[in-house]
Formats: C-alpha cells, structure tokens, sequence
C-alpha cells in the first residue's frame, strides 16, 4: 500500500465541547491510484485529509505514506513530509493574488528537488498564454488549473485535493476532472479527492465513504467512467 | 440587533487582546506623556498666576537712598497703590553663607507656608524652603546667622522671589549659599540697631491702584534727597566729581575778589604819593566791588548751570522685569511648547495607527459585514458595531492615560522646578483644552476614523463583500525579470504591503520625532552649557555700578548696554558690548562706527542674519530703536549679543570719551565692592549654564522613554498588521512544506528592508521636521540653539530602529510559527 491508514482517532474539544470526529478510520490506497472520499458534513472527511496531509494531528492511529509513518513527527517534519510527498488542491484555489500565474507556480517549483518543467507544464494545463495574469485576471476554471500547476510542479507523489470542483460550474468542473485524469495516466499520481458531488466517484479507481467518523463503506470501481462522459457535475 | 452584536465585543477583545492591548498602552502613553508635560507646565503657569491674588503679589518694586517720609508715602498711595517696605540686610552664617532678613510681610508678597506657622515672638523665623531643604532644616530646628539664633516656625517661600538669588545680576541659584529669613518687626530692628551688619536695603513693593508704573515712577523721581543726605561713599564721589567744577569756579571767584580787595588795599596805602595811583587804587576797589557783586551773581549762576537735583529712586523694577517673579513660569513656557507639538503629533499618531488598524480589522471581517448587511442589518448599527470597541478602548485607555497623567506624572514632571526654584507645592489643574485633549480626542478619533474606514467599505455591495471580492486592479501589476524566486515574491509581498509599509514608516517617523524632540531638548541645553563655558574666555567680570575713571590693572574694560529684540511676541535682552580691538576675552573684532557691529551666533542661529544686514534693537527705557549694519558674526555664543567699537558704542550712547561700566580679567582685580553691581566669575557662568540641562532633564528622559515605547508599540502593530495580512499565504506555504527559515525571509526580510530604508528617511526627516519647529519653543529665552546631532547620535537613532526591528521581530516570529498551516482550510468553510 502507498498510503496506508489504519485506526486513526482525532477529537476535539474538552468537556461538554468534545467531539470525536475520527473514531478509528481504516483504509489505504495504491500507488498511482486515485481515490474519492464522500461523506456528509460533519462525517470526518476533511479532517481525515488534514491528518494524512500532516496539517493536523490525530490522537492515535496510524498514517504511512510510502511506507514512512508521519503519526508522531513534529512540526518541522510534517513539513518536511509535505514539501518532499504532496501536493495540494484546495476548493478556493488560495492563490497568491500578487503573483502571476507563473509566479504562483514557481512557490513550489522553488522548494522541489526535481520540479516539472515549467513550460510543459503550463503547456499542458492551458496556461500558457495566461502565464503572466494575476489571479484577479483569471476565471475561476483557470485559476483552478493554475492551483493544480502549482501542485504538480513540484511532481508529487501524493495530490491531495480538497473539494477541486466545489467552486466551478459543471463544464469547468468537467476540464479540471480531465485535467486530473490526465495528470494521474501522464505522471502516476496517486490522487486522494474529498468531494461532495457524487459524480466523481464514476471517474476514480476507490471509493471511500465516511459517516459519523468511521469508514461506512469502500470499494473498487470496476468499470471507471472517464471524466469527460462524467454526467450531472 | 445591535444588542446582538454587542455580544461580540467581548469576543472580540479576547480574539484580539494582545493587539487591542498595544493600542490600549499607546493611547495611555501618548496621553500620559502630554498631560504630564503640558499639565506640569500649566500647574506651575497658572499656580503662580492664582498664586498673584492670593500671596498679593507685587507689580513691581523699587530702591531708594533713604527711607520715604510718611509725606512722601502718602503721596504715592492717594491714588489708591498700596507700598510697603520690604527693608532687608544680609546676615553671615558661621558655614558662610547667607540669609537675607526680611521683616514678615502684611500686605504684598505674602509668605507661602509649606509647614509651621509664621514668627510671632523674637527668636523666631521663618526660613526659605530651598534654604531649609539643602541645609536639612526642619521645623524646631536652630539657624545661626548674624550672630543671633532663630528657631525655625515655619518653612516656606515668598513670591518676589521664585528664584531665589541675591541680585539680580546673579546667573544661577544657589541653595546652599543664599536663602530668606522672616521675622517679626521687633526682631528685625533689634538686629539692625544692632549695627554691624551690612547696610540696610531700602526696598518697596507696591501693588498699584489707579495708576501705572510709569506713571509711579515719574512720582518716584520727583523725591528729591540733599547730596548731603547720600550715604553711599561711591554715589558721593560721582556727585563730587559732578560738582567739583562748581567749586573750582566759586573758590576762583573768591580768589578773585580776595586778590582784588588785596590790590585796592595795596594801591590804596601809595595813593597820597601819586594821582595815578591813587585812580589805579579807586579802579581796584571798584574791580573788588564788581568781583564781589559777580561773587554774589554767580551763585545763581552756577545753580543754574549745576542744577543738581539727587532723586532719591536708586532703581525701578516692575514684576515682568522682575527676573525672580516668575521665573519657574517663564521657564516652564518651553516644556509646555514642546509638550503641545507632542501631543499634537501623538494624536496623528492615534488617527495614523488607527487607521491602519480599522482598515485590516474591517478586510478581515468584510465577508461577515457583507453577510449581515444582506440580511438587512442597517449601515448604522454597524458601524455602531465596528466603532465601539476600538472607541471604548481609545476612551479607557485615555482615561488610564489621564489618570496616570495627572495623577502622577503631572507632579513628577514638575519635580525639576520644584528642585530649583522656590515654589509653593501647586495643586494640580485640569485645563479644559487638556482634559478634552486627554478625554475626548482619542474616542473621538478612534470613532471618526472607524465611521470614515466602515463607511468607503459599505460604499461597496453586500455581494462584493461577501465573496471578498479583490478587483484585478487591487494589486499593482508589473513584470519582474528576475529568476531568483525569493527576492522575486519579497519585491511582489513589498508592493503588496506598499500600504502597510508606508503606514510603518509613517509611524517610525512619528515617534522618531518624539524620540527627536526630546534629543534636541538635550543637545541644545548640552550646547548652551558647552558653549558658554567654552566662550568664557575671562575668568572674571566686573559690572560697576558707580564706574571709575582710570581702568583697574589687568583689567580690559568694556562699555555694555541692553537692548531688546521681538521673538514670537517675547521681548528679549540683546546686550551691546562695546570693546577695544584687541580685547582678548571676545572673538570679535567690531569695525569703527557708531551703527556697525558684529552680531553673536545665538542671533543667527534663530533669526538667520548674515554679513551685511541691517538689524534692529529696541531700547525700552529711552523708546528708541537703534539700527546697526552687521559686519561680522562672532562664535560667542552667550546670549544675545552684539559687539560694537567701544568708542563708536560711547559716542552712539552719549557718554564720556573714557566711560566703561565693566571690566573682564583673568584673576581677581583690587575693586571696592561698593562701587561694583556685581562680580560674576567663570565658575558662576558654568554653575548658570549647566541648568538649563539640569532642568530639562526630566523632560528629555520622558520624550526619550514615551518616544521609544510608541515607537515600539506602533513597530509591532504595523509589523503584526503586516504578518496578519499575509497568515494566508504564510499558511499556504506552510502547507507546501515551506522552512521557518524559508518562510522569514521570504515575509521578514523585506520588512527589514522596509525598516532600514524607512529610517534612513526617517531619520533625518523627523530631524529636520523638530529642526523647524524647534525655535517656538525656545522662543522666551535669549540663547543659542545649536540642534546639530554629532554623527554617531545620528547613527544610535539608526541602530536603535534596527535592535527594536529585531525584538520585534523575534515577537513576530512566533507570530508566524502560530500561524497554522490550516488556517487556509478554514477559508473553505
């Protein structure tokens, strides 16, 4: 397994405030695969990509991603966990919105060992033409797709994507979705999706589904519809 | 609604605390600062003004020969002036030094009591305070002087003498060497029928009624004294002097008529042997007639000719010549100056920092403002909403400040003129201007710019505020060329920040010029002290008040006069020195002519002359103005000063071809003290000229300490602004597996340029800025003012920007390392 997770806990709160948000998730998932996580409001789900993605700490459990465990590590090696391992896709695309779309990429080209190169990359994501606009300048579509640039320049291993269509219209959502599918055949990224939209799960290789903190179901997409046939987006 | 949202305020000043908090100190110290100079000045200024009706203080007083008659006192109170003696002589103490005898006053210059009671029987007295503090006198106590003892009753200070020295002419105070005594009138003639004490000062203090001083003075001048009754041997001699030519001639003619009776008597006795002597002795007798009728003639003559007619007024001092009157009050004038230009300046500060404060407050919450105003909550009730914390902060704060202020600082501030001169204990006062200034202004600000901010940003659509909507012209667009990527997003997080960064080198620059104002205090006094120290260059001066004829061995003799000049409505002495060409004490060599002379640095430092100029003087007691064409400018720094040819300066003002009324040396000189008004020697001049620092002291370390901690305070919340506005992105980074140490320099380092290069400018432009203003607070005082920072004070301001800069930093640091790499989440929700 690439990303193996297994009985994660993560509460919040004291008192009459605590809240066990995660209550002993199991999971994992391939190298190269990409993977939906769904669930209702309040099921767990971001919290769950918080805690792979090092951005919150969970209270027990276990989270290995390629065989490295990151439950335990400090601040300054969670960091170093992410600068190495992920990349990032966020709903709101969170933009520097005084850089340019090229210089929005280059944040993390700067930290990457082995970055992408820089031209193909915007070749391939359309951005060319846009490279020197500021966010402001974009639609949101081509802000999106600059956010998703930014996260495979630096090549990693692990895209972690937080609800990437929750702000687009369906034809928007759907180029973004090829976009992803696209990257995932082109450079093997193992892809983990937190969405609402019920459609995507057609399109990746596993389905999880969280409710009240706990796995309710997993499984496999045996037949996987491309992104571009994706209907009701 | 507003009910609901006044929920929040509590909240908020958690969420907030530490930044409400800073504002919170700023406003305390801001206004702590200004009330505690300005309010100390006040006191002293106005206490001694109440002070005027309730110790009846005099409108002035004069000096004469000899007591007035009960006729002659009767005719100066007709018009309803009310004159009472203020008779003195100085008593020896057995440590040397000495206290001047007063008998206790009952109408004018009342004695303050500190403590005790006033003397009542013999034996008693009431000393100065000053005198009693610096000699640790207490109630009870025994003082020796004169040889008589006297138990102290009562301590305290009488109001014609503020500054407590024994002649006018003296340049400093000095408690240990010179102090009052009151006693009863029984005592004070006791001592005095004594008779060996020094002679008797012939003092009056008048309050006038239905008259002026000048117009008591010219009364004044009419008592006229027999040269007969003049006691003082010096006044005599000049009037011999005056009248030894009436003599001269009256012994001629008595010569004259001698030498003619003596020549008829001798022709007279030959007669009966020649006719022609016989006509020659009838013509002589006839010329000892004629001798003996112009004998009788002359006298009238010459009483026309000499008509001498002694007054008995020796001198004439009204209590705004008077240089002991007032003297804390004038000199408080400069502190009030510069506390007001402080406040002022501490006030923009308040509407700067809240400004840039409101503004990031209210971007942060513009998608909640947005939302509420949606859902039809009025413009009012927010504003309302976003104005009443940061007002309510403002308005404790202010009361805090105040509080602090007046109730501490205010007294501690006037400590200094307390040391110095000899005041009562003032009660503190609340100027209107000043608790409006203290109580009002800041909440008033914080609201008016909270409205002005809240208001542009309800000018936008609830939508546009709600999607926190950034106009692709917020950011200012360019293309950089550079590769390197670091110096490439802190040039872009720069401009981005170009708001907050003007908005810090704005603050820098404000308390930068606190810092300022109270270094140039420092530098300037520090400059007067060194200066004058420097340019004397005699070792003594002799003032005559009866001048000689014949200049004392080693002694350089000079002719002074004073005169004055306007400055901002201040009237101030300009002394005229006349000198020889060669005199060694003075760096100025004044060209022959009656209106050329060489103008001293002090005159141009603060009204800019230059070679060549024509400048113009005021005499006040002849009212005449004098014009002199300025041909050189001399170092001398002493004052205001202008030297003249000292033949030129004796044929401007009229006197001998010989006269000289002062005299410099470098070692003592054999004058009769009597002859001389005063003595004055260099270490007296260093004592004077180290008050000034010793004075503004106390101000100089409170603009120091308030300038550092505004500066301090404002550094750490445009600084924090400027990490607050950018915890997104730093968030953001985080999550892409940014280093701390990446992180800081890619947020930090420009700051540091922003601060390095800001004070670079601010530096010297808040020098120059103090530089301008500076003269209206000195505008009371004739002295140099030298404002030039050495470079290496230049160089500590800088440095000391730099070290606070990094303090702040070390804060700010762990600012950034709370920031949570979730907080960019959160802008999912």
């Amino acid at each position: 397994m690439y990303l193996q997770v297994k009985d994660v806990k993560k509460s919040y709160g004291k008192d009459t405030s605590y809240v066990q948000v995660l209550k002993g998730i199991s999971t994992g998932l391939e190298c190269g695969q990409m993977c939906v996580i769904q669930g209702t409001s309040g099921s767990g789900k971001s919290t769950l990509l918080n805690c792979i993605g090092g951005l919150d700490t969970m209270d027990s459990g276990s989270i290995t991603v390629d065989g490295k465990e990151i439950f335990g590590l400090k601040p300054a090696q969670l960091s170093d966990y992410r600068r190495d391992n992920l990349g990032f896709i966020f709903q709101f695309y969170n933009l520097v919105p005084n850089l340019t779309v090229r210089e929005n990429i280059q944040i993390c080209q700067h930290i990457a060992e082995k970055p992408l190169d820089m031209d193909e990359l915007l070749e391939t994501l359309g951005l060319t033409e846009h490279q020197n606009k500021f966010p402001a300048q974009l639609s949101g579509g081509q802000q999106q797709r600059t956010a998703i640039a930014r996260a495979l320049i630096k090549n990693p291993k692990l895209l972690l994507c937080d609800e990437p269509t929750g702000a687009l219209d369906s034809k928007t959502s759907r180029d973004i979705l090829v976009l992803l599918e696209e990257i995932n055949a082109k450079y093997g990224t193992t892809m983990l999706i937190v969405t609402h939209n019920n459609s995507i799960k057609n399109m990746v290789h596993k389905v999880i589904i969280i409710k009240d903190g706990l796995v309710k179901k997993e499984y496999m997409n045996e037949t996987r519809t491309p992104a571009a046939e994706l209907e009701d987006l | 609604m507003n009910k609901v949202l006044r929920k929040r305020l509590l909240r908020d000043l958690r969420a907030n605390f530490g930044r409400y908090l800073a504002l919170f100190l700023l406003f305390v110290m801001g206004i702590y600062l200004a009330i505690s100079i300005v309010g100390s000045s006040e006191m002293i200024i106005q206490g001694t003004e109440n002070k005027k009706s309730v110790n009846m203080v005099e409108d002035g007083q004069f000096t004469v020969f000899l007591p007035l008659s009960d006729d002659d006192l009767n005719g100066l109170t007709e018009d309803g002036t009310t004159i009472e003696p203020m008779f003195s002589f100085d008593l020896k103490t057995d440590e040397n030094t000495t206290l001047r005898l007063f008998r206790n006053r009952n109408k004018i210059d009342l004695i303050q009591l500190d403590e005790g009671t006033i003397a009542e029987q013999n034996g008693e007295a009431v000393i100065e305070k000053g005198y009693a503090e610096a000699h640790h006198l207490h109630i009870g106590d025994t003082v020796k002087a004169g040889g008589t003892e006297f138990r102290i009753t009562g301590i305290g200070s009488v109001p014609d003498y503020d500054m407590c020295i024994a002649k006018f002419s003296d340049t400093a105070v000095d408690k240990n060497a010179f102090g009052l005594l009151f006693v009863t009138g029984s005592q004070y003639d006791a001592i005095k029928e004594n008779g060996d004490q020094n002679a008797e000062e012939y003092t009056y203090a008048y309050r006038l009624g239905n008259t002026t001083n000048d117009e008591l003075k010219e009364q004044i001048r009419k008592i006229k004294i027999e040269p007969e009754q003049i006691e003082n041997k010096y006044f005599r001699e000049t009037v011999d002097d005056y009248l030894q030519e009436r003599r001269d001639i009256e012994a001629g003619i008595i010569d004259l008529h001698d030498g003619a009776d003596a020549l008829a008597d001798g022709l007279q006795k030959y007669s009966r042997f020649d006719e022609n002597i016989r006509d020659a002795a009838d013509s002589a007798e006839k010329l000892a007639d004629g001798i003996g009728e112009l004998q009788n003639q002359t006298g009238e003559l010459l009483d026309e000719v000499f008509d001498l007619e002694i007054e008995n007024l020796t001198s004439f001092v009204t209590a705004e010549d008077n240089i002991r009157i007032a003297a804390a009050a004038g000199d408080v004038i400069m502190d009030k100056n510069a506390g007001l230009v402080a406040g002022i300046i501490i006030l923009a500060l308040f509407a700067y920092v809240l400004s840039v404060f409101v503004v990031h407050q209210i971007e942060q919450e513009q998608s909640v403002i947005g939302a509420l105003y949606a859902l039809g909550v009025k413009k009012k009730n927010l504003m309302l909403h976003y104005i009443t914390m940061p007002t309510l902060v403002a308005f404790f704060a202010a009361l805090a400040g105040a509080a602090l202020g007046f109730g501490f600082g205010v007294q501690s501030q006037a400590q200094d003129s307390y040391a110095y001169f000899s005041l009562p204990v003032f009660d503190v006062i609340f100027p209107a201007y000043l608790v409006i200034y203290a109580l009002v202004i800041p909440p008033l600000i914080s609201a008016l710019v909270n409205a002005v901010v809240i208001n542009k940003k309800l000018s936008r659509t609830a939508l546009s505020l709600m999607k926190n909507e950034q106009s692709a012209g917020s950011y200012r667009q360019f293309s950089l060329k550079t590769k390197r990527f670091p110096l490439l997003f802190a040039i872009r997080q720069l401009v981005r920040e170009s708001r907050s960064a003007i908005a810090t080198v704005l603050g820098m620059l404000v308390s930068v010029m606190v810092v300022i104002l109270g270094l140039d205090c420092y530098v300037m006094c520090k400059a007067v002290n060194d200066d004058t120290i420097a340019d004397t260059k005699y070792a003594y001066q002799y003032l005559y008040k009866y001048p000689e004829k014949t200049v004392p061995e080693n002694g350089e003799a000079a002719y002074i006069e004073t005169l004055s000049t306007d400055c901002m409505g201040y009237t101030l002495d300009v002394t005229v020195i006349g000198i020889d060409g060669d005199n060694k004490y003075f760096d100025a060599k004044p060209e022959k002519g009656k209106n050329k002379a060489v103008i001293n640095s002090s005159l141009v430092e603060r009204y800019g002359y230059k070679t060549g100029d024509r400048v113009i003087f005021h005499d006040a007691a002849a009212d005449a103005d004098y014009s002199f064409t300025v041909t050189g400018i001399s170092d001398y720094s002493v004052g205001f000063t202008i030297f003249m040819d000292i033949d030129s300066m004796r044929e401007l003002f009229g006197q001998d071809a010989d006269y000289f009324n002062a005299v410099y040396s470098d070692c003592v000189l054999d004058i009769d003290e009597g002859r001389l008004y005063s003595v004055t020697s260099k270490a007296d001049i260093e004592q004077s000229a180290s008050v000034f620092v010793d004075l503004m002291f106390s101000l100089v370390v409170t603009m120091l300490s308030a300038g550092t901690v505004i500066f301090c305070v404002v550094m750490y919340l445009m600084m924090g602004v400027m990490i607050d506005r950018s915890a997104m992105g730093i968030s953001l980074i985080k999550i892409f597996g940014y280093r701390p140490r990446e992180i800081r320099s890619l947020y930090l380092n420009g700051n540091l340029l922003i601060v390095a290069v800001g004070a670079l400018i601010a530096v010297p432009l808040a020098k120059a800025a103090m530089d301008a203003i500076y003269p209206s607070f000195i505008c009371n005082v004739a002295c140099s003012m030298k404002l030039a920072f050495p470079w290496y004070l230049y160089a500590a301001i800088y440095v000391a920007v730099i070290a606070v800069y990094f303090v702040i930093n070390r804060l700010l640091i762990r600012k950034i390392n709370r920031i949570s790499p979730a907080e960019v989440l959160k802008n999912r929700e």
